[in-house]
């Protein structure tokens, strides 16, 4: 069944000075339970795309819609507490809070939407044992290394089960085995908790595991194959 | 909310230098203010509390003319029923009938104008502990007839104890009040009008002398208890005649120096004002730094769900806990050198001992220990602090989270 659809959005950029067409009319469907990445090269529109369906940036044209919901017309504050309660997100770097432990920032979701302590406090080891981690659960981000952090990443994204998790070149910083790592445990999880992963990425090794592939050029689809 | 706090303190202690400058340029503003406030706090009190024990009283009853013209013919009737009242008030700490009286005093061909109190000795020295101040001579009693002058006074008139002085000036109704008197002690007090321009007589010599037979010019009360002004004021109210008699209270009585005070204490303000709007710009580039720097973590969290006013709140939170902690330290480190001076107030010395003592003020800086004005200090600079992080919320409320966690900004 499909939970997102993107109904021939553009974004342009700079509209009144020198404007940047960075997506130029992109219609999509993501089902449940996918596994998809968002390919192409630099600057044709990845990460443009990925924020435009997780809400983080709006649409100049067109409508994305979650679960039948139509999100580029709700307010700021909306829009928040749409991210808070149905995306999981993971940025290239940098994720994490500094002064937080693995724990606290694996929590920080379920603590904003106000899960009870032990609740919060078995699903945050749960993931760190899943994640290969646990172990490192009170060490803060400067003690772990980039793919652990990471990983710590994902399971914060993943925490509070949302319908799905946007992942933008979350291995882009990683060697070939962290980023293997982590793509098994994306992998797993994905299969485990059925959570829908659509991520952007140059890297072959992650283009290989994905179910499917949208390559994108120019601002526009050019290919979406499905294995 | 202990999370909140855990999470403040590791924040603040991200940058450990700028955190101590921070807290020190606080906790010297707090050191500082407390001095200037207590100082100036004390020195009022003091010279209220000087005024009103030394003279005006917390309450005076007196002629409802004498205020604006202090006259014999403004002289109000003291009876023995009022005595009474007075010896079984339980709320007075002492109450003092007093005579003033202008006059003439001269020896040879010295003369100066003065004035003459006829007091009862021991209420006097209840009131400005007099008896300790003689260098020479002994303390006046109640059925003397004799004067008691101030050492500056006596080398005036180049006299000594056991000389006469004459007294010339006028009594009730348009007598003449004249008479010579032996000197029996010569005092020093610390205010210079006293050793100049008093002399001392005992009650019932100066009603002689100037023709009063019951009369007195005030009646001067102090209370133990400040508190109790109201009724006491009632009390004597309704035991004096009305009609020619009033009873006044100290602020009535020193108008100027509550007038005085008020403005000194204005500029004062502004001095504190001054020195905490510098340190609240500390605070602020503080605060500003401390979002700025913190950009991209915000932005990540506010992606990931974190309402704005959330975050806005948590960095109010680190910017009061800095102002609180400084605040502390401050007081902590303000507190007993302030509580040890106002037990023991420092004694000016010199020359501008000097210059207190023609202002008719003790040479002595006292310094206030009352709770208050300390526990203002703190609420001041908890009210910088939030108003330090205005702009820095304001900043967050606007951060583009997209270009931030892009890098682009
Ligand atoms: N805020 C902005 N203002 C102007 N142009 C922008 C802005 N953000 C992105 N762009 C432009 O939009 C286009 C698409 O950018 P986007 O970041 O989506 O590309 P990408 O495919 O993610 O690239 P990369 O692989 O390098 O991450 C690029 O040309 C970029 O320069
Ligand atoms: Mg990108």
């Amino acid at each position: 069944m499909s939970i997102i659809h993107t109904h021939n959005i553009t974004k342009t950029y700079n509209p009144d000075t020198v404007p940047v067409h960075a997506i130029n009319g992109v219609t999509l469907s993501f089902n449940e339970g996918g596994f998809s990445a968002i390919i192409g090269p630099s600057g044709c529109g990845k990460t443009t795309l990925l924020n435009m369906i997780g809400g983080l940036e709006r649409p100049t044209t067109g409508t994305v819609e979650v679960n039948g919901e139509t999100i580029n017309t709700k307010s700021k504050r909306a829009l928040t507490e749409f991210r808070l309660k149905n995306i999981g997100f993971i940025f290239q770097a940098y994720n994490l809070i500094p002064v937080m432990s693995a724990f606290e920032n694996t929590a920080f979701i379920m603590e904003l939407l106000g899960w009870p302590r032990d609740k919060i406090k078995s699903r945050v080891m749960e993931l760190l044992e899943a994640m290969d981690i646990a172990d490192k659960a009170h060490q803060r981000p400067n003690q772990l290394s980039g793919g652990q952090q990471q990983r710590v990443a994902v399971a914060r994204a993943l925490s509070t089960r949302p319908k799905f998790i946007l992942a933008d070149e979350p291995t882009a910083n990683l060697d070939s085995h962290a980023t293997g790592n982590l793509l098994d445990m994306m992998l797993k999880m994905n299969e485990r908790e059925k959570t829908t992963f659509i991520f952007s990425t140059h890297d072959d090794r992650v283009m290989r595991r994905a179910r499917r592939l949208i390559k994108l050029d120019d601002g526009k689809v050019v290919d979406d194959a499905r294995s | 909310m202990k999370s909140k706090l855990v999470l403040a303190w590791r924040n603040i202690w991200r940058n450990k230098k700028r955190t101590y400058i921070t807290l020190a340029s606080i906790i010297f503003a707090v050191i500082i203010a407390t001095f200037m406030r207590g100082l100036q706090l004390g020195s009022y009190d003091k010279m209220l509390y000087d005024a009103i024990r030394s003279s005006t009283g917390h309450i005076a009853l007196m002629d409802k003319s004498f205020w604006d013209d202090k006259t014999m013919d403004n002289s109000m009737e003291f009876s023995q029923d009022l005595e009474q009242v007075l010896d079984q008030d339980q709320s007075l700490e002492f109450w003092v009938p007093e005579i003033l009286g202008g006059c003439l005093i001269s020896v040879g061909n010295n003369t100066r104008g003065v004035v003459v109190q006829g007091v009862d000795p021991e209420k006097k020295d209840a009131q400005i502990r007099l008896r300790e101040k003689v260098i020479e001579g002994s303390y006046f009693e109640s059925e003397d007839q004799a004067v008691m002058l101030g050492k500056d006074l006596a080398s005036f008139l180049k006299v000594g104890v056991g000389d006469t002085v004459v007294l010339l000036g006028q009594g009730y109704m348009g007598m003449t009040a004249a008479g010579t008197y032996p000197v029996k002690g010569i005092y020093d007090h610390p205010m210079a009008d006293f050793n100049r321009r008093l002399v001392f007589m005992p009650l019932a010599a100066a009603q002689y002398l100037f023709f009063m037979e019951d009369r007195v010019s005030t009646v001067n009360l102090v209370l133990k208890d400040q508190g109790d002004i109201r009724q006491e004021t009632a009390l004597y109210r309704s035991r004096i005649d009305t009609t020619t008699t009033e009873v006044r209270n100290w602020e009535s009585m020193n108008r100027d120096m509550l007038s005085a005070i008020e403005s000194d204490n204005f500029f004062g303000k502004i001095m504190i004002g001054v020195l905490y709007m510098v340190i609240g710009f500390g605070i602020f580039g503080t605060i500003l730094m401390m979002t700025m720097e913190r950009k991209r973590e915000f932005s990540i969290m506010m992606a990931i769900g974190m309402q704005d006013y959330k975050l806005i709140t948590q960095v109010i939170f680190e910017s009061v806990f800095i102002a609180a902690i400084g605040a502390i330290i401050g007081l902590i480190i303000s507190f007993p050198v302030v509580y040890f001076y106002s037990l023991n107030p420092i004694p000016i010395t010199g020359e501008n001992a000097q210059i207190y003592r023609d202002l008719n003020m003790e040479p002595v800086l006292s310094i206030s220990t009352k709770p208050g004005y300390m526990v203002a200090q703190f609420g001041i600079v908890l009210i910088i602090s939030i108003i330090a992080s205005i702009f820095p919320m304001y900043n967050i409320m606007k951060f583009d989270i997209v270009n931030i966690i892009r890098g682009r900004q």
